[in-house]
């Protein structure tokens, strides 16, 4: 279980980007979160996973301290920016090698394989990442992520920039992964794919948590885009 | 007008931007102003030194002073073609603005005359730095308000035409390269095989300007018209040098504007053929993140260039000072003493240039997913202090070692002493670990992760010239107190080296040691 107890940051001393956010993301949850731009949820993920230092709250993964453990916390988890940043100096199964190595996690040359056929890398594996286009990139870290198995997926809007087949499988893996047990917290625009795909949801609202429960809850009257609107537009 | 204005001032400040909230909330150039002042201070030091050494010397005619003075324009244009050929190359081919520059209602040749300009702002501020001391020396000890004032104007040319020089071999390695599998292979061959060229050529003139005066000039032609005008006390020669640098940027500019798109359009070749499975064995987490920063280095040919700039220098300065000097030796006794200036140049070159000085600003916006891994930023830290120092100390290794056998070739090996030959080999090393630490230290006090090609980060950010104010000014110092000391005993001298670095190491490591993760942690902040 994840836990997020009042926890606020501010980037300039004065105001708040974030203020007492309170978040639970438990075993087998596709927790979503949503927004307006600028609303908080890329402050709040960045927290979450040990990027930004932040001034008053506390953050456990699986029962330890992000702020007092940050890399056994890291072990348990992977990050996908919203932007696929990754090293264009290296090949593509260079980067994968690299990031199992530092998840301690084996190189099964196999299993490699079978992933990257599945998000259809397979072929420009041996390619440098500058040649990849921005989906590509995005397949790439995602299909790494997948491979090391964390307990905690963490994404910033993983659909910006996948094709519709990408997008589809993507939503079937990330269900799968969920139903055996590991946790998924994920922000995005797409609420229409959030409303199918997550249990769980948060809408964020200039810093603060706004709404904060169970997808079925939520949309009882109506649906998770009206919802929303509802929310930002009061 | 108005667009090329604005583009040059976009460029520039990109540059010297930095990342930090807390940074950009200070004026832009208090921090600029305070490092101009120190290395104006340097500067003021040895223009001084040197028109002192030459009123003792008894030989304060107006001539020898001209001579300095035209010496000092000559470096400074010098450092200019050595110092902006990958930055023009990068700066025009590499940079990841082309296609949003592109996309804006201005001409190709804007953008060129732009981002070369935005360059010569730089050199300009460095020859500033270089030259002034030594215009107002000359204006001080003559009187010559003629010269004084041509010498001004200089100032603001001397560099156009080593920098539209570099923008055009750039463009064609950029041309020729842009389509290969390994193109930064041949790059960084390409560099080297420049810097070795330009330094033999430069260092066999330069040696000759003050025996030979007419051999001033020779390695910078453009300059001769500033000479004649001088010499000849008539404007027409100096009115042709700002209008041949003039014309030279026009042309420049418009030969470049015809390849600027299509070089910039080729499709870089990226594919490696047909993965096959390789066998995998686990690595230790200092291995992995090592591995990946010395790929990181060597895949950046710029990058690399700079990094070990210095070590290839130090055995091309070394080597080419025994060669100059044989030539007026008498009987190898004159060698044998000048041999024991080699440590000092094995600091001063090895002081240059540092990888750490950009290696975490050039993880980019990489850097975030950095800190999402689970590796300490000890450990992150280490592993680039680690190849900052391993990568140059190979080369400079090697280099001592040639020195040596060419010591050996010029019988002089056999009659210096084991501290004098230790030196040669230990003295680059110290420079470089040094360098390594204080990289790290700068980059992490003056990060910049958002760039739009490496170059502003490599040379021309706050890290980089922080950087090399506080590795090359204690590498001065050091180098000054080995070439006293040697003089009077190598082993006192090799003692003391070992006490400053070791001194200055230390303090380095425990101000990282203590404010390091905290400064790591901020870089991200912005």
């Amino acid at each position: 279980m994840v836990t997020i107890n009042n926890l606020s940051k501010s980037y300039d001393g004065k105001k708040n980007a974030i203020e007492s956010i309170d978040l639970t993301i438990c075993d087998g949850d596709i927790f979503g979160f949503v927004g307006l731009n600028g609303a908080g949820k890329s402050t709040t993920i960045k927290c979450l996973v040990g990027i930004l230092p932040f001034e008053s709250g506390e953050i456990t993964v699986f029962g330890k301290s992000i702020k007092t453990d940050p890399v056994a916390c890291k072990a348990e988890m992977a990050y996908i920016a919203d932007n696929p940043e990754i090293y264009s100096y290296m090949k593509g199964i260079d980067y994968i090698r690299f990031m199992l190595a530092i998840y301690k996690t084996p190189f099964d040359n196999a299993k490699v394989l079978k992933m990257a056929e599945e998000f259809e890398l397979a072929d420009v594996l041996n390619n440098l990442v500058s040649s990849y286009s921005h989906g590509m990139r995005q397949k790439l870290v995602l299909l790494t992520a997948f491979l090391h198995e964390p307990k905690l997926l963490v994404l910033d809007e993983p659909f910006v920039g996948l094709d519709p087949k990408a997008t589809h499988m993507l939503r079937t893996m990330m269900q799968d992964y969920a139903a055996k047990g590991n946790s998924i917290f994920f922000s995005t625009h797409v609420l229409e794919v959030a409303e199918k795909l997550c249990n769980k949801v948060a809408i964020i609202k200039e810093g603060r948590i706004a709404v904060n429960g169970t997808m079925e809850e939520i949309t009882k009257t109506s649906s998770l885009e009206e919802f929303f609107l509802e929310v930002n537009n009061g | 007008m108005d667009s090329f204005l604005t583009l040059t001032k976009v460029f520039f400040l990109s540059g010297i931007s930095t990342n930090r909230k807390t940074n950009s909330q200070r004026p832009v150039f208090k921090q600029l102003g305070i490092m101009a002042l120190v290395f104006t201070g340097i500067s003021l030091f040895y223009n001084i030194s040197m028109f002192f050494a030459v009123n003792q010397s008894a030989e304060g005619a107006l001539g020898v002073y001209r001579d300095i003075l035209l010496f000092v324009l000559t470096i400074a244009s010098f450092f200019t073609v050595v110092m902006t050929f990958n930055q023009m190359q990068t700066a025009l081919f590499n940079s990841k603005d082309f296609e949003f520059v592109e996309s804006l209602p201005v001409r190709s040749s804007v953008v060129i005359a732009a981002k070369i300009s935005s360059v010569l702002i730089f050199c300009i501020a460095e020859d500033i730095i270089i030259f002034m001391p030594s215009l107002v020396l000359y204006l001080v000890f003559t009187g010559d308000v003629f010269t004084s004032v041509l010498g001004f104007i200089a100032m603001f040319f001397v560099s156009l035409v080593p920098l539209l020089l570099s923008s055009l071999l750039g463009t064609l390695v950029a041309l020729l390269t842009k389509r290969l599998k390994k193109k930064n292979v041949f790059q960084i061959i390409v560099y080297l095989m420049y810097f070795v060229v330009a330094f033999s050529v430069s260092f066999s003139m330069s040696g000759s300007s003050f025996v030979n005066r007419s051999g001033i000039t020779k390695a910078m032609p453009h300059i001769i018209l500033f000479k004649n005008a001088v010499e000849g006390r008539n404007i027409l020669p100096f009115l042709g040098f700002i209008g041949v640098n003039l014309a030279a940027f026009a042309a420049v500019v418009a030969f470049i504007a015809l390849l600027y798109r299509p070089v910039n359009s080729i499709k870089e070749r990226t594919g490696g053929g047909a993965y096959k499975a390789k066998k995998s064995g686990d690595s230790k987490l200092g291995l992995i993140l090592f591995k990946k920063d010395l790929k990181m280095l060597t895949g950046k040919a710029n990058y690399f260039i700079n990094s070990v700039f210095g070590s290839i220098l130090y055995p091309i300065y070394s080597i080419m000072f025994m060669f100059m000097n044989n030539a007026n030796s008498d009987g190898g006794k004159f060698l044998g003493v000048m041999v024991l200036t080699i440590p000092v140049m094995g600091i001063i070159m090895n002081s240059i240039t540092n990888s750490t000085l950009s290696s975490i600003s050039l993880e980019g916006k990489s850097f975030e997913n950095l800190l999402s891994y689970p590796v300490s930023a000890k450990e992150i830290i280490r592993s680039k202090i680690r190849v900052g120092f391993f990568v140059p100390s190979i080369i400079s290794i090697v280099g001592s070692s040639l020195i040596l056998v060419m010591l050996g070739v010029k019988n002089v090996l056999g009659g210096l002493t084991w501290p004098t030959l230790a030196a040669i080999y230990l003295a680059p090393q110290f420079a470089l670990m040094y360098a390594s630490v204080t990289g790290m230290l700068c980059n992490l006090r003056w990060p910049k992760i958002h760039f739009e090609n490496e170059i502003q980060v490599i040379k021309n950010s706050r890290s980089a010239l922080f950087g090399m104010l506080f590795i090359f000014l204690p590498g001065m110092v050091a180098g000054g107190i080995v070439f006293v000391l040697n003089f009077i005993s190598p082993l006192a001298s090799l003692i003391a080296l070992a006490a400053v670095y070791a001194a200055m190491i230390l303090t380095v490591s425990l101000i990282l040691r203590i404010n390091g993760e905290k400064l790591f942690a901020n870089v991200v902040l912005k």
